[in-house]
């Protein structure tokens, strides 16, 4: 039994040379990520994993199964992979792809919305990560490998979103933009500061819900008359050059040509959002979705795909209901595509599985529902060859609350069991 | 005896609760008839776990239990042969159960939560509807002293009935509500020693006669500590004589002139200090800080009385100070969570459990009331065993600190917590193992009658069948 020994002292040199080296770190994942192009491991080339069950991450499942990991990549999955002289064999219980938190704001610095403004289609969260904020080594614990980090809903259009790994020694953007978030819920009346001080820098508007609605109108109308004229003119159809144009921004979003999300929690946000999203023919990923169980049919009859977060702000939000408990299995029934998202991720799925989702539909939603809504699907969120080696492994049941995460594998590299204390 | 009295009262209540409450979550109430339960698997707690076990339940309590018992046939049967029965719950600590938790006085010894208790509180629902059948409800963690804490059943219609003990303890708070320690300490000290002095005046007063048996030497000095908590009596245990003992200044004070009469009735605002200092009862302490967990051994030291330690998520650092001290302790219902070193800024993932378990400390659960429950799962105490397991405690131990252990640091376990004959017929029927994500509660009953049905739960009914629109 050297194996696990000689892991955890590579678990612990991989957390110390992280909490030392952490400048050097940065440096060099910023240099090398933006592309999302990895640095390839070097310490090993072939890891032989040999699980009791591996969890596809699609609902199906090997029993037993073995994984064969190749400089960084999966290679193979089967029920039996002879092994060969050279490969690191491992022995674990059950094995899950890495979690995919498809709505995160862990690791933005010096805040996530933007007060002067209430229309920023222009920012950027990636020029705000802070690839050492410990929070994303904690998520590393929590088995979570690739996270979706938002802006904030203080603002109408919010700004980009971006993707990135959690677990490398230098994390690395898999997508820098991913998506433009828009707030179509009662948020940004919230940090309007002009009631209390009218002479304020920070007077802006929305002040009420129909004020966020009309800003989200009337910004989108004037973009679609722009982009109109500039088709006139023989001007559109330019792609933007970076983010940095607010108007190029919003012309592209009412083009379709932009990834787009909408945090809509009520059933009432949700029936405004998609009678906008029909009115200027975007379709936007709807975030939130607390009372996502009062509109199903609606959510049906879009098409909608859903980033569920109602599990992890219970105690914020329009409502508290317990039936939020019961809407991915709800949800699932329909066969409206749904990811968990937020805090203690696995945790979400495994209470989702107690109020009536299924076993394989719990543990997709936190790992390829999140990797095919986000559009990442060809890299990560299943255990199937050529995708990206990010691997959880478990003592036992991964749905029960007393197994706990054996080690977490991102790019084929292992990096914390969390049990060191 | 102790409940007969209560027992046809609560019966009587919830025929009437069930006329007009058909949908309450424990509407359905059997007759007082006698029962038997037949059952998969029987978590004994006590003893071993049997495999296809008889449980017969006879005027509230358990009767029999074993393998190869026979029906008597006047019994009505409740087969659960595909089920678990385990132990009811004992919640060992919450304000859950009472409109308002803490005072704006600081010193409010006198007051009692039977006051406060409101048992149409949700936390009672929730109790039954998640196999909690007996609670420790205390006042709130931010009065100094404040006040009396009570261990109810988690079902009935009005305090009396639910009532298990009436005076379990003097909640203690170390945390200063605003200002500094010092002072907060300092005025703790303070009203004990005044309830010192006067226990001592009184002891002296009556040197001439034999002391009472409850009266314990009073000088203070050389008062033995006592290391268990007490132990209540069977006659302690009933709600009714129990209240009079707490209601009895005459019996330990002696027969005084006027002027020393005027003292006494000054005096009798801190009869609960008096009856802790005097063994009477324990002191339930909430701790913040490890800092304050040293406080309160300084107390339990200085004026001999036990306590059980509440426990802020900090306290895990005088961990190995608790377990030399073996006094019970109640974690705080966030079991993990990170911290930062001030000097390296590194993070610490800390699971209080583990911190316990390695320091050689027994531990007791407590839940996060469901209304501002700070992390997922938390409310429920099977998920905060479960947690407990998959960091390293055993599930035998899991259990054990949901039922048997906080029943024996509240004194209750010769009543409940376990199940073996002469307890109280507290049990919760499960549809699996009671740690597994997916098991529900069937059933639950206290004192034999059945106080939730999950097939009549029609709130749980709407979160499992929700049909999507």
């Amino acid at each position: 039994m050297k194996g696990p020994d000689q892991m955890l002292q590579t678990r612990l040199f991989v957390r110390l040379v992280m909490i030392a080296c952490g400048s050097w770190a940065v440096g060099h994942g910023v240099a090398h990520g933006d592309g999302g192009s990895r640095s390839e491991p070097t310490s090993q080339s072939s890891t032989l994993i040999q699980a009791d069950v591996v969890h596809i991450g699609d609902g199906q499942m090997l029993r037993p199964g073995m994984v064969l990991v190749v400089d960084g990549k999966i290679q193979t999955v089967a029920a039996q992979i002879e092994s060969t002289a050279g490969m690191q064999v491992l022995k674990v219980g059950e094995l899950t792809p890495g979690f995919v938190d498809a709505a995160s704001s862990v690791g933005i610095a010096g805040g996530a919305g933007e007060v002067t403004s209430e229309v920023t289609p222009d920012f950027v969260v990636a020029d705000a990560l802070d690839f050492q904020d410990p929070n994303l080594l904690r998520q590393i614990d929590l088995g979570i490998t690739t996270i979706h980090v938002t802006p904030n809903t203080d603002n109408v259009i919010a700004g980009f979103s971006g993707l990135l790994k959690t677990g490398g020694a230098t994390p690395a953007w898999l997508e820098r933009e991913s998506g433009l978030f828009l707030s179509m819920c009662n948020d940004p009346t919230g940090r309007n500061s002009s009631r209390s001080r009218p002479e304020s820098l920070y007077v802006r508007q929305p002040t009420n819900r129909m004020g966020v609605v009309w800003i989200l109108r009337s910004r989108l109308h004037a973009a679609q008359n722009a982009t109109q004229k500039a088709g006139e003119n023989g001007t559109a159809g330019a792609n933007r050059e970076s983010s940095a144009d607010t108007a190029q921004a919003l012309s592209e979003l009412v083009q379709g040509k932009t990834k787009t999300f909408a945090v809509s929690r009520t059933a009432y946000d949700i029936e405004t959002l998609y009678r906008i999203a029909n009115e200027f023919s975007i379709h936007p990923i709807l975030v939130g979705g607390d009372e996502a169980y009062k509109v199903i049919g609606l959510l049906k009859q879009e098409n909608a795909s859903l980033i569920f977060t109602a599990l992890s702000t219970q105690s914020v939000g329009a409502e508290q209901t317990e039936l939020r408990w019961s809407t991915p299995m709800m949800l699932a029934k329909v066969d409206v595509p749904f990811a968990l998202a937020g805090d203690e991720l696995l945790n979400q799925a495994r209470l989702a599985h107690r109020f009536g989702l299924e076993r394989g539909a719990a543990l997709a939603a936190i790992t390829s529902q999140p990797a095919k809504i986000l559009g990442f699907e060809k890299r990560i969120g299943k255990i199937a060859e050529g995708l990206d080696a990010d691997l959880v492994a478990f003592q036992g049941d991964p749905l029960q609350v007393t197994s706990a995460i054996e080690w977490l594998m991102v790019d084929g590299q292992i990096n914390s069991n969390g049990k060191d204390q | 005896m102790r409940t007969d009295f209560c027992r046809s009262k609560i019966c009587g209540l919830l025929s009437v609760a069930l006329a007009w409450s058909a949908g309450a979550a424990w509407s359905t109430v059997a007759s007082a008839q006698d029962l038997a339960i037949k059952a998969g698997k029987i978590i004994t707690v006590a003893g071993p776990t049997l495999e296809n076990g008889i449980i017969i339940i006879r005027d509230g309590r358990i009767a029999e239990v074993g393998t190869d018992l026979a029906i008597p046939t006047d019994l009505r049967l409740l087969d659960v042969s595909d089920k678990v029965v385990m132990p009811g719950i004992v919640d060992p600590h919450s304000s859950a159960g009472l409109s308002q938790a803490n005072e704006r006085n600081a010193v409010v010894p006198f007051l009692s939560v039977v006051d406060g208790i409101d048992p149409m509180r949700p936390y009672f629902e929730e109790s039954r509807r998640t196999g909690v059948t007996t609670a420790v409800v205390a006042p709130g963690n931010s009065t100094m002293i404040g006040g009396q804490a009570s261990i109810v059943k988690t079902a009935g219609l009005y305090v009396d009935d639910m009532l298990l003990m009436r005076s379990a303890g003097l909640k203690l708070s170390l945390q200063p509500p605003s200002g500094s320690r010092m002072s907060h300490i300092a005025r703790l000290r303070r009203e004990l020693e005044t309830a010192k002095r006067q226990l001592a005046e009184a002891a002296e007063a009556k040197t001439d006669k034999p002391a009472d048996g409850a009266e314990k030497p009073a000088d203070g000095t050389d008062k033995p500590a006592p290391v268990e908590p007490p132990k209540p009596t069977e006659a302690e245990g009933d709600a009714a004589s129990n209240s009079e003992t707490i209601q009895e200044p005459e019996r330990t004070e002696p027969a005084a002139d006027s002027a020393e009469k005027a003292a006494e009735s000054a005096a009798a605002t801190n009869q609960a200090v008096k009856d802790l200092l005097s063994g009477k009862t324990r002191a339930m302490i909430y701790c913040q800080s490890a800092a304050d967990v040293g406080q309160a051994f300084r107390l339990m030291d200085d004026y001999s009385f036990a306590a059980v330690l509440v426990l802020g998520q900090d306290c895990y650092q005088a961990a190995d100070e608790i377990a030399k001290r073996g006094v019970p302790v109640i974690l705080d219902p966030t079991l993990v969570f990170w911290k930062r070193d001030p000097v390296t800024r590194v993070d610490e993932k800390i699971v209080l459990t583990k911190r316990y378990q390695d320091a050689g400390v027994k531990f007791l659960f407590q839940s996060n009331d469901s209304d501002s429950r700070q992390s997922l799962g938390s409310s429920y105490f099977w998920f905060q065993a479960a947690t407990a397991v998959q960091y390293g405690l055993s599930r035998e131990e899991a259990i054990a600190a949901l039922t048997l252990e906080p029943a024996k640091a509240m004194g209750i376990d010769q009543y409940v917590g376990s199940i073996q004959v002469g307890r109280d017929a507290d049990l919760v029927i499960l549809t699996g193992d009671p740690l597994d994500v997916s098991t529900w509660v069937d059933q639950t009953l206290v004192n034999g009658k059945v106080v939730y049905e999950r097939k009549s739960d029609w709130k749980l009914k709407l979160l499992l069948e929700a049909q999507p629109q």
